[in-house]
């Protein structure tokens, strides 16, 4: 057994062999491990046991990684497609940027707004302040009907209870895309919006643009972990028999928040879904969308 | 490309010890591929792109994994994967025995760790520098080292045991 004061800690000898160790400690390191055959046995071991996990890991996914080609073409065709795009965002950009250096006017007008609501926000006073703040961000607690009607794919009950339905299938980034631009989320922001399905497919949703919108994770009392929490529960009713599936569709794809007032019996989330929310763990993606 | 030439499998691997489907592993993979596009496009930083690239996979992945609420899918899978995939490299029946109840036995502990115990010793494992790491997980250097350090010290004595 290795007596801990006198030696390097496993920590340290990682650093070390990772060759992180700032100068002055790693010579100090350095020096200790040329004079001590435990603390150089101990680093072998520490690395025989992560050279060991590394190739049983490799060997236990080795079936899983075929298809490199496809996916490198599929990058590639979804990459053109994104930079097509992003040419036309800079385009407007600029020709927006064009339009107001050209027309002072525009400009007068654009400050005489403001300060019409500024002064509107003064007069309302706070509440009403925080509403015109928010508006935007609270219009998609709920979808837009128009846009978002809701779609189901053909299953039973039975299908939807099976263990193979309990998949939500990650929705392409082609397909988020285009659920943004239609509700004219530009540029998204990864950490605010969960491009979530109307009618999950836990209950037979479809992926498809017309089950799809972008609902806020956070900002809202009716957020996305609380629409989850609606999910589970309908999908619970539905596989014990207390409720069919066409009315947990109709009910959530209609209005889901009045969907979780009637199946919660309550006014209120009864909870902020907290309890599997996992962006108190997350940490922030890098803001890539701020200088737009 | 040439980076998604090299992270695609380290990636790919990571996700699916995170839980995922191999499906909703590469659709990760795409969109954090993109999201690197945009990134670059914009003119924003360019270190540490590996890093980059993991944390936003694992924050992609995490929040898909929270949204799908399957997370025991792959650790049941892995127990009925790995001796297919072990078959031809042993010498002999009881070698390759011995070698498959060991691996199982490492991904067993593996599988038990935390999540953040998981991640570094994975990336890790797919190569990725300490700093690497640090930057991917939002923590420090030292934490990953200690991390490391707990998570081979009960793998050793997984396989001692």
């Amino acid at each position: 057994m290795r007596e801990k004061h006198l030696h390097v800690a496993d920590e340290e000898l990682l650093l070390q062999a990772g060759g992180e160790t700032d100068p002055s400690s790693s010579a100090q390191v350095q020096a200790h491990l040329e004079s001590c055959p435990q603390c150089c046995a101990r680093l072998k071991e520490l690395e025989s046991a992560l050279a060991e996990f590394s190739e049983a890991h490799r060997e236990t996914w080795k079936a899983e990684l075929s298809g490199a080609a496809g996916r490198r073409a599929q990058l590639k065709a979804r990459l053109a497609e994104l930079a097509v795009h992003e040419r036309e965002q800079r385009w407007l950009r600029a020709a927006w940027v064009a339009v107001i250096e050209r027309r002072q006017a525009a400009v007068f007008a654009g400050v005489g707004i403001a300060v019409f609501l500024l002064l509107a926000v003064l007069v309302h006073g706070p509440a009403e302040r925080a509403q015109i703040m928010s508006a935007s961000l609270e219009h998609w607690e709920e979808p837009n009907l128009r846009l978002t009607p809701g779609a189901t794919v053909p299953v039973t009950e039975r299908e939807v209870c099976g263990v193979a339905a309990k998949t939500v299938p990650v929705v392409p980034a082609s397909l988020k895309r285009k659920v943004f631009e239609e509700y004219g989320v530009t540029p998204p922001e990864p950490d605010a919006y969960e491009v979530d399905y109307l009618i999950t497919p836990e209950l037979g949703g479809a992926t498809d643009i017309r089950n799809l919108w972008p609902e806020p994770y956070q900002d809202t009392v009716w957020n996305a972990h609380v629409k989850d929490q609606l999910e589970d529960r309908l999908h619970r009713m539905v596989c014990r028999g207390d409720l069919d599936l066409a009315t947990a569709q109709r009910d959530i794809s209609t209005d889901w928040i009045a969907a979780y007032r009637k199946y919660f019996h309550a006014d209120q989330p009864v909870s902020d879904g907290s309890s599997f929310n996992f962006s108190d763990r997350l940490l922030p993606v890098p803001k890539l969308f701020t200088n737009l | 490309m040439e980076l998604f030439e090299e992270l695609r499998e380290r990636l790919l691997r990571y996700l699916l010890v995170l839980g995922l489907s191999v499906h909703d592993g590469e659709e990760i993979i795409q969109e954090s591929f993109l999201l690197l596009f945009q990134h670059l496009e914009r003119g924003k930083p360019r270190q540490n792109l590996r890093g980059w690239v993991f944390r936003v996979a694992r924050n992609l992945a995490l929040k898909h994994r929270a949204a799908d609420r399957l997370r025991l899918r792959r650790v049941v899978e892995f127990d009925q994967t790995l001796p297919a995939q072990s078959v031809d490299r042993s010498p002999n029946p009881e070698e390759q025995l011995r070698r498959m109840q060991r691996q199982q036995r490492l991904l067993a502990v593996v599988h038990a760790l935390p999540e953040q115990d998981q991640s570094c010793l994975c990336m890790r494992a797919e190569g990725l520098r300490y700093r690497e790491i640090a930057a991917a997980l939002g923590i420090s250097l030292g934490s990953v080292a200690a991390s490391l350090a707990r998570s081979l010290a009960r793998l050793g004595r997984a396989d001692g045991g």
